[in-house]
């Protein structure tokens, strides 16, 4: 059975090497994003932890902040690793790309920077992958082509549930946003405006 | 070799299915009777082609049905099926469609050169059919130098295929007629060897000749030089694009060849042409070394050209088989196979050939006990010269076995890898190797 | 490095230094995205040197539907549907590793009879996805489809039995969050109990055909080759990984639904060439129809589905759930804020990710050793691109 790697333990080993480039929080290890390829080749390279092996990496949207999150596993300990990184610049977001560490990182570092448009420093290919160059706007962060009036993009409630989450009534719909397909206004970005904080 | 003795009991009259060749005699008299000679030459020689044409467009459609019926089988479906019984006139409505549909020429394309190769490549291919020998005295040209005929028309063929590709301005197009003119040209010369070996032994280049040999010493050339017969048969599969040397036309890497660009009925031709061109060589390899329209006195019964279709089908039969059996050769390896082990067997039996004959003659040996000796030698030796290749040019990575083990409880990254590559007991399962 | 590399090399060599004073240059062949070896819209943009490949680059996207996005609009359980068209050759695959996911998250308990029917057709899943697998591969290696359509017989009977069970062959959106969507239907257990009798000769006649084929093994023996170091730290998992010797496999690492109750094996290749991946999936078809008969033998009864409310919404958090599929370690990580639609929806994609390696295995080799490349790490587009 895979165990989870104690993020402390995790937490030391990186902090032996660099101290303050990481930290725990509420039991999941946060690394800094400055250092983090150096701090995630310690994790690679320490007999201790051992993770060799990058399961997952992907990038969520937490609308102040972006979290980079990486699942590290070691192949014969047999335990898995959770690892976070976050990066409050919405305007230009970048991270060391982890490519000198992963070879596997590499296709999906370029699926993020496609869909978050999360630059990776040091990633020798970054380029758009599923969608085409001078795609406007980032698809999987929140505020893309977001609906006016709305808190946030996405599924509001069920219908039996409460007024305030009910789908909205026919004819209360606001109109649909411009696709980037469609012909653009003059000079105007499709991307809609940075929305409220919903808390 | 003349007058052959068996042919005395033909009746000799036009009716005479046995041999067609006597309505051609019949036609020639009638002719001499009213007109000069030349004229009686050309009308039969018209006939003939006419004959030959007429029986190729529908032999074609019956064998777009019997390959793909054929296949179907070995590929546990049902084939055609639908349009006519037995899904017999499915090649007729594939036609007609093809012949509907539109015609497209790439807008790069250099016209002129991309229009004429699918109304070339027919020249070659049906030239051929006339010096085919459907009969002891049935053939459209009965040629003294047919072999060189037979390759010199045969090698014309890949120019068309060249100027196919290279008009079409597609790289599949361009990538594949270079693979068709590396091959064609590496093809011909074991193709050659191998004919040579049998020129030298029965001295004679008509391919009328080969057969009349055959008959008179009894024997079926595939059993006094077997390893020939096998390079023929490669190096003629080969020639035809078909597995497992398609790499002109390899489906899963240069979509199909040369002929990529062509669209409708100009497809159609490539395709009944190289159809055609199937049925020829099967034709050849059966008349080379299976003893054409003669099968141990048979023909004096049957006629010579059902006999002479029967050995072909089984060729194409087995065509047919490789095709649907066999994985595909890379480039290299095709080409490495033609140079160190095609051209070296057949180079090989053509000294054996040499000598052997030479035996027969200078020493004046009894052909019925020589024959059979000579036949089990070299039966043995090709057997020998297979076994010495497939030791000795076996690539590098195909010596060590490929093997498969259980992980049982290790289970883990690089240490669990090492641990259980140096397990002591058998591989689960251990494929190839020497 | 084998002999054959260096020869390649050597070729290699030659051909630069002959064509290096006369203006040659290479030609760049786009393979795809309309092709037929790519196995759907899949473009490989190959630089040749006559037959040598220089450079590899593949450009992706043409099947990108924008999954994980649409998929924050809708919930848990509409979501189950989309996992279908992710790969759409290992559906079950998919639903499960997402109900895996979703239960995560929700704290579901699965009932002993649902965890049983998910390995049945998970295991089903794997015997259909290997036959195309292997099918494909072999066609790739040039042959005329006769390989593919025997395989296919195999796949077609598995079909079969999703159709009866769940009405959908492809697509078959059949577990559900708690269990699965229907229980088996009467004539699912005798007609599964024919496909096992009837598996292993099959297998053997595959087995005759296609093992001791002296073509097939120059074909794919010594090409596309990676050492066991490169795969994992290109992430390589599946059939890929395991043909390089590494013995990693979640059912036996992170056991799910069971798994560590069944008796079973890894097998692992030596050389990590494709033809050790053709022999790995040979031989894994082998373990799953073994998992199966002992599903078969020891399936409880019971509910098949947990009491789950249709329109949950998990406590806010975050799960990462992985699954063997056919193709390597498919993931699903999910993050809830308590909504009732997930707030990020990823899938972790083996076919995508096994394609690290493929500029790597490609790059030397002639053009159709990388179309045999391709074959061999068995690529599902729908799942690259999602």
């Amino acid at each position: 059975m895979t165990t989870q790697y104690d993020a402390t333990a995790a937490m030391e080993i990186v902090n032996a090497s660099a101290p303050g480039a990481a930290c725990v929080d509420e039991g999941v290890l946060y690394l800094e994003p400055d250092t983090l390829a150096d701090s995630i080749r310690t994790l690679r390279d320490s007999d201790q932890s051992d993770l060799v092996f990058l399961s997952n990496l992907t990038a969520v949207d937490h609308e102040l902040h972006f979290e980079l999150v990486y699942h590290l596993q070691s192949l014969d300990l047999n335990h898995i690793l959770q690892v976070k990184a976050r990066i409050s610049d919405r305007e230009d977001p970048a991270l060391p790309s982890l490519t000198g560490v992963y070879h596997g990182a590499h296709l999906q570092e370029r699926e993020v920077f496609d869909l978050f448009g999360i630059r990776f420093e040091g990633h020798p290919d970054l380029r758009r992958m599923f969608l085409w160059d001078g795609f406007p706007g980032y698809p999987l962060r929140k505020d893309f082509l977001q609906m006016p009036g709305q808190v946030r993009a996405g599924l509001p409630g069920f219908p039996h549930e409460s007024e305030e989450n009910a789908w909205p009534v026919p004819g209360s719909v606001p109109q649909r946003p411009l696709h980037p397909n469609d012909p653009q206004p003059e000079g105007e970005i499709v991307v809609a405006e940075e929305s409220e904080d919903p808390s | 070799m003349t007058d052959l003795a068996g042919l005395s009991s033909v009746l000799g009259t036009w009716y005479d299915f046995r041999d067609l060749n006597n309505l051609q005699r019949l036609i020639t008299e009638w002719i001499a009777d009213w007109g000069p000679d030349w004229l009686a030459s050309i009308i039969t020689g018209v006939l003939g082609a006419l004959g030959i044409l007429g029986v190729i467009g529908p032999t074609l459609l019956i064998l777009i049905w019997v390959e793909r019926k054929v296949i179907a089988r070995f590929q546990q479906r049902y084939g055609p099926n639908r349009v006519g019984p037995k899904g017999l006139l499915q090649p007729v409505a594939d036609a007609v469609k093809l012949i509907l549909k539109e015609q497209l020429a790439p807008r790069a394309a250099d016209k002129l050169i991309f229009f004429l190769p699918p109304v070339l490549i027919f020249i070659p291919g049906v030239l051929i059919w006339g010096v085919l020998p459907f009969g002891p005295r049935m053939s459209v040209a009965d040629l003294n130098v047919g072999v060189l005929f037979l390759l010199a028309v045969s090698g014309t063929a890949v120019l068309v295929i060249f100027m196919a590709g290279w008009s079409s301005n597609n790289k599949y197009a361009l990538l594949g007629a270079m693979r068709a003119v590396a091959m064609s040209i590496s093809y011909e010369v074991p193709m050659v060897l191998a004919l040579l070996t049998l020129v030298v032994f029965s001295g004679t280049m008509s391919i009328n000749g080969i057969v009349q040999w055959q008959q008179q010493e009894d024997v079926i050339f595939i059993l006094l030089f077997p390893l020939s017969a096998i390079a023929f048969f490669f190096a003629a599969s080969a020639e035809l694009n078909r597995t497992p040397a398609d790499i002109s036309e390899a489906e899963s890497e240069i979509v199909a060849g040369y002929h990529t660009e062509y669209s409708g009925m100009r497809f159609g031709l490539f395709y009944a042409v190289e159809l055609g061109n199937t049925l020829v060589v099967s034709a050849f390899i059966a008349t080379f070394f299976l003893g054409g329209w003669w099968l141990w006195g048979l023909d004096q019964w049957v006629p010579s050209w059902i006999i002479l279709l029967a050995k072909t089908g089984a060729v194409y039969f087995l065509l047919i088989w490789t095709r649907g059996t066999l994985p595909r050769l890379r480039v290299d390896q095709l080409m490495g196979f033609c140079w160190k082990a095609l051209v070296p067997a057949t180079l090989l039996f053509v000294v054996v050939a040499f000598v052997q004959r030479t035996l027969l003659i200078s020493e004046g040996w009894d052909t019925t006990v020589a024959l059979p000796i000579m036949a089990v030698f070299n039966i043995a030796l090709s057997l020998g010269a297979i076994m010495l290749f497939a030791r000795v040019a076996r690539p590098a990575p195909l010596r060590r076995p490929a093997r498969i083990r259980m992980a049982g409880a290790d289970i883990g990254g690089l240490r669990a890898a090492r641990e259980v590559a140096a397990r002591r007991e058998e591989p689960q399962l251990q494929v190839g190797g020497d | 490095m084998t002999m054959s590399d260096d020869t390649r090399l050597a070729m290699q060599g030659t051909i630069e230094a002959l064509t290096a004073g006369d203006g040659s240059e290479p030609v760049v062949v786009n393979l795809g995205p309309q092709h037929p070896s790519t196995h759907g819209v899949f473009r490989l943009k190959v630089t040749l040197d006559g037959e040598i490949v220089q450079d590899a680059e593949m450009r992706i996207g043409y099947l990108h539907r924008s999954m994980e996005k649409l998929a924050e609009e809708r919930s848990y359980t509409q979501n189950i549907p989309f996992t279908d068209r992710i790969d759409y050759l290992a559906a079950m695959s998919n639903n499960l590793a997402y109900c895996l996911a979703a239960e995560e998250l929700l704290g579901v308990e699965v009932p002993p009879r649902a965890q049983a029917i998910r390995v049945m057709f998970a295991e089903l899943q794997r015997v259909a996805s290997h036959a195309m697998a292997n099918g494909t591969f072999i066609n790739d290696c040039g042959a005329w489809h006769t390989p593919l359509f025997h395989m296919f017989r195999d796949r077609e009977r598995v079909l079969d039995m999703f159709e009866m069970t769940c009405g959908a062959r492809l697509t078959t959106n059949y577990m559900r969050i708690g269990g699965v969507a229907f229980d088996l239907p009467d004539q699912l257990l005798p007609t599964l109990e024919q496909f096992l009798a009837d598996m292993p000769e099959n297998i053997a006649n595959y087995e005759a055909l296609l093992l001791e084929n002296e073509i097939l093994h120059a074909r794919a023996r010594g090409v596309g080759v990676i050492s066991p170091e490169m795969a994992i730290n290109s992430s390589l998992s599946g059939p890929v990984l395991r043909a390089t010797g590494v013995p990693w496999d979640l059912r036996k690492a992170n056991p799910y639904c069971g798994y560590e109750s069944y008796e079973f094996d890894v097998p692992v290749g030596e050389q990590g060439d494709c033809f050790d991946r053709f022999l790995v999936r040979m031989t894994e078809v082998k373990q799953s129809l073994r998992i199966l008969r002992q599903v078969v033998d020891t399936l409880p009864d019971g509910p098949y589905l947990a009491d789950v409310p249709l329109h949950a919404r998990p406590e806010p958090g975050e799960s990462y759930a992985r699954v063997e599929s056919p193709r390597g370690e498919l993931g699903f990580y999910l993050v809830s804020d308590g909504g009732p639609a997930p707030y990020r929806f990823h899938c972790r994609p083996p076919s995508l990710i096994n394609l690290s390696a493929l500029k790597e295995m490609s790059i030397g080799g002639t053009l159709a050793d990388a179309i045999v490349t391709l074959g061999s790490i068995d690529i599902v587009v729908g799942e690259i691109d999602r």
